[in-house]
């Protein structure tokens, strides 16, 4: 057969084709799966900051919830609360906001640039209705950070702003370090406003960098997650490259193989036309010797340029010819192989097995058809060869070995070797990502699958015939409509599909997996084939599950404790009603007593402002009256007779007492008032006193002892007239001793207790109560003078200064007379 | 100087009460005081006596002004007050004779520049006993401005 020329370039082409698909496959399955391996941590770490950074601001609004729930801002409660939060990451001081706009920091160590932040938002902050977190705040000492705010309304009315202020650098770091994702491959950021809240990790590989938007209580970051460039560098690895190379490599030594039996096969053929001339010229001119001897030198010499080694054995297979080929597959020298047989260039188990092979072929005198063997080049490369062989006989059919050609395989072995061990890779990379990826001929529905993709399928290669309506099969039920539909819109619309849907097992188990497909089309835009990806991702779901389980649960904690202190807000609630009733009766009685006491006063207001102006007024006529008597008494006495003498006596004494009863009266009345609060030195009002009285004093040679007397807080006049009414009753009442007081002071707590003793006729126990009122006197006219007001005025001095006044006395036996004063103000002055 | 012989101790007496007016003239004359006492029985009766207006163009211009407090259109202060702003009459002594022991009256009409507050004593001796020394301290030991 001959074939035509064009056809190496064909080889070529077609296997270069082949190289790049399976190059270009290779490398984007890797990329694929390397870029969710990226998206998956790149989503672990958004919820890991988001959960944590959540947490911190709810933390700081249930602080603010417990005030609304005491209608004030409890700034002691709250920085106990607030010094509790000290140890905490991140955590940087936490202030206080009142509506007066000044900030109270409550905890922690304060920040200048923090709390410039804080002032310059005030007018927004006292409008937010609910806790949110701010852009970057630039903190001292080249820090980053954030506030986070909440606001405080009580009965719908706003109190306030709690803020608190995070060193973000500090706070995720710590977030992302208790993280259970290995991320120390990463390089991990989080921007704000174009501003770096937080930046850790090696040099990044910016071409897989995944952004994602972090949103946290009104906080719009975003969160780049890319790995580290040697994280990327490891991860794609150089096997497409390999196989790109080897692959093309090898792509050209096939078509020239296919070059070279070409033109030996058209070299063949100038061959039989030399033989058929020179059987030709046997035949015609019967020069055989001479002809045959060249006719082998063409042979020869095609045999020494065959691209391939041709050689002859015996039949141990010892070498008894090699074409010089040899020299450059092997490296030997003909003569050096010459001699020896196939396998003492191999290594000893190669060598061994070829033997074998070789005697149980020999021994059946069978062809030797495409042996392979690994040869030892004398340099020491390993040279693949296929062995091709014929047995030769003699003449009379005895076995005299093989003739045969050897073909130097090498490179199409290094790189079958090469496809092998990635395709291999890619497995293993599938196995371990639980990715696996499949291929669908659209036309002849043919699924091929990877062995992961079966792994995940729970199905057996070899006993599934794998069609989309067997993968259909395989879909649970439920997803299996959707599906369906997905598959089928991303081959109308011509666009990937990307769905996440259940699928049943053989064994009845349930799996979640991830499917990603692409199509490809036709020229005319008929779909050809669809390739992609299914991951397993049961586990991820198991945990979400589990999580929502977990959150349900929480939920119903939660739900349960709200009850629980809703029930115990109602009691309070009745418990505070029954309360305010009782209160408001109280304070309905206070009312009540309020105004009774108000009246009270106002009728003792009225009284005393009745009794001075009564006095005052009868003082007017009385002087008049008082006045003429005397005119009368002093022109006319003994001018008239002896009885109009008597008359007019009684007259000016009557009038004599009832100014003296007026006086006490007017007395009485004024001390109503308290005129000045004063410190009054009590043995100097004791000296007034006693030179007021003076006369009757010296008249009836009292002698009156004082020490030690306080000064006091009080209205001097009224202390003067206090001494002087009790000073003045003692002496009065003395019966027939000369008169003795003494005046004495205790200190009692806050207060002065005096007590003015005196030697007299005493009082009887049952009147000691009686001799304070108003015009009450023990002794009638006849008897010993007063007004019955003295002690009265005496009570209402004392009671206006706060003290209370008592006698102890028995008939015969003396009194004493015990006031108390306020000692408050006299014992620090 | 007027008992010298220069005739009787012309007194203004300021009260509206007319059983006051009386006893003190009496109480004056047991005192044996010799006086010609004029009496105006309220403040704007003084001030018009003091400056002859009306009915007083021809009153003499009294030695002494015997004032009560408490009177009728213009009170005691009033007249006190414009008594001692006139550069003429402010030589007059004047006392107030009044009743009341209040230590804001008396404060007050010291500080309108009286000349001697006097108590008017309930005791008619007492009172005999004011009138003299009266008499004794402003007619025999004071020096007093010509007239």
């Amino acid at each position: 057969m001959i074939l035509k020329r064009w056809v190496p370039f064909l080889a070529l082409f077609l296997a270069l084709l082949v190289t790049v698909f399976i190059w270009r496959e290779l490398s984007r399955s890797q990329q694929a799966a390397f870029a969710s391996q990226i998206s998956i941590k790149s989503a672990a770490i958004k919820d890991d900051i988001k959960d944590n950074v959540a947490f911190r601001v709810r933390s700081l609004s249930r602080a603010v919830k417990r005030w609304e729930y005491n209608g004030k801002p409890d700034l002691r409660g709250w920085k106990m609360d607030a010094r509790s939060l000290e140890g905490d990451p991140g955590y940087k001081y936490i202030v206080w906001a009142g509506p007066d706009k000044k900030a109270i920091v409550l905890a922690g160590l304060p920040d200048r640039s923090a709390e410039q932040a804080i002032d310059a938002s005030f007018p927004e902050l006292f409008r937010i209705k609910s806790p949110f977190v701010s852009g970057p705040v630039a903190l001292e000492g080249a820090r980053l950070g954030f506030i986070a705010y909440a606001p405080m309304y009580a009965g719908g009315s706003f109190m306030g702003v709690l803020a608190e202020v995070f060193d973000s650098q500090e706070l995720i770091g710590d977030i992302l370090s208790k993280s259970r994702h290995e991320l120390g491959l990463y390089s991990i950021s989080v921007t704000g406003d174009g501003v770096e809240l937080y930046r850790s990790g090696p040099e990044p590989a910016l071409e897989w960098a995944q952004r994602l938007p972090l949103k946290v209580f009104g906080s719009d970051w975003t969160l780049s997650v890319a790995p580290g460039q040697n994280l990327a560098a490891s991860s794609i690895s150089a096997l497409p490259a390999i196989v790109l190379v080897m692959g093309a490599l090898s792509s050209i030594l096939f078509s020239s193989l296919i070059y070279s039996a070409q033109s030996a096969s058209l070299r063949g053929r100038g061959r039989e036309t030399a033989n058929a001339m020179l059987r030709a010229e046997i035949e015609e001119r019967a020069w055989a010797e001479g002809e045959r001897a060249r006719s082998e030198d063409k042979f020869r010499a095609l045999v020494e340029t065959s691209y391939d080694l041709v050689w002859e054995t015996d039949e141990n297979a010892v070498y008894t010819y090699v074409s010089p080929r040899v020299k450059q597959m092997l490296g030997y020298e003909q003569h050096e192989v010459l001699g020896r047989p196939f396998w003492d260039f191999m290594l000893p188990d190669e060598a061994e097995r070829v033997r074998e092979e070789f005697a149980r072929v020999s021994a059946a005198r069978q062809p030797l058809s495409l042996l392979e063997n690994v040869n030892l080049s004398k340099d020491g490369r390993c040279i693949v060869l296929e062995t091709s062989g014929a047995p030769v006989f003699d003449s009379k059919g005895a076995f005299l070995g093989y003739r045969g050609i050897d073909r130097d395989v090498t490179g199409k072995k290094l790189a079958e070797e090469a496809l092998r061990r990635s395709e291999a890779s890619l497995a293993n990379a599938q196995r371990i990502a639980r990715i696996g990826s499949w291929d669908w001929d659209i036309e002849k529905d043919e699924l091929i699958w990877s062995d992961e993709a079966y792994r995940i399928f729970g199905l057996d290669p070899s006993g599934f015939g794998a069609t989309y309506e067997a993968f259909l099969g395989c879909v649970h039920p439920e997803d299996r409509p959707m599906v369906h539909k997905c598959v089928t819109e991303s081959l109308t619309l011509k666009k990937p599909y990307s769905i996440e849907h259940r699928l049943v097992l053989p064994d009845g188990t349930e799996k979640y997996v991830h499917e990603h497909g692409e199509v490809a089309f036709r020229r005319e835009g008929r779909p050809v084939r669809m390739s992609g990806t299914i991951q397993d991702i049961t586990e991820r779901k198991t945990t979400e599950e589990q999580l929502k389980l977990y959150r349900e649960h929480l939920k119903e904690l939660v739900d349960e404790r709200t009850a629980e202190l809703k029930q115990l807000n109602r009691k309070l609630a009745f418990e505070v009603d029954i309360r305010k009733q009782a209160e408001d009766a109280v304070s309905s009685m206070n009312d009540a007593l309020e105004k009774r006491a108000a009246e009270l006063e106002r009728v003792n207001k009225e009284l005393e402002a009745f009794t001075y102006s009564a006095s005052h007024d009868l003082q007017e006529p009385l002087r008049v009256i008082s006045g003429y008597v005397q005119l009368l008494s002093r022109r006319y006495k003994g001018r008239l007779d002896s009885e109009a003498d008597e008359f007019i006596g009684f007259a000016v004494d009557g009038v004599a007492r009832m100014q003296r009863l007026i006086a006490d009266l007017l007395r009485y009345s004024r001390v109503g008032k308290i005129m000045a609060q004063q410190p009054v030195d009590c043995s100097a009002a004791l000296g007034r006193a006693m030179s007021n009285l003076g006369a009757l004093l010296s008249e009836s040679g009292a002698v009156v002892r004082a020490d030690g007397l306080p000064t006091i807080m009080a209205d001097e006049s009224q202390i003067d007239q206090l001494f002087m009414n009790l000073l003045s009753n003692a002496v009065k009442y003395r019966g027939d001793n000369q008169p003795l007081i003494t005046i004495a002071v205790e200190r009692l707590g806050r207060q002065w207790r005096f007590s003015i003793t005196d030697n007299g006729i005493g009082i009887d126990p049952k009147y000691s109560e009686r001799i304070f009122e108003l015009f009450q006197r023990l002794h009638g006219n006849t008897g010993l003078p007063g007004t019955g007001l003295g002690l009265s005025i005496c009570k209402k001095v004392v009671e206006n200064h706060g003290g209370r006044i008592w006698v102890e006395s028995m008939p015969g036996a003396g009194s004493t007379f015990y006031f108390t004063m306020p000692g408050e103000e006299a014992a620090s002055a | 100087m007027h008992k010298g012989g220069r005739g009787p101790i012309e007194i203004l007496m300021v009260e509206d009460n007319p059983h006051d007016v009386r006893f003190t003239i009496e109480a004056f004359k047991d005192a044996r005081v010799h006086n010609k006492m004029h009496v105006a029985s309220d403040g704007e009766e003084a001030i018009e006596y003091l400056r002859r207006k009306g009915r007083h163009s021809r009153a003499r211009r009294p030695d002494l002004v015997l004032l009560d407090l408490n009177l009728p259109k213009k009170n005691g202060r009033e007249v006190l007050e414009e008594i001692k702003c006139d550069p003429e009459l402010r030589k007059i002594p004047v006392l107030v004779l009044s009743t009341s022991e209040d230590e804001m009256d008396i404060k007050r009409a010291y500080d309108l520049h009286v000349n001697a507050y006097i108590h008017k004593p309930v005791d008619l001796d007492q009172f005999i006993k004011v009138a003299k020394a009266v008499e004794d301290f402003w007619f025999s030991v004071a020096k007093l401005p010509p007239r």
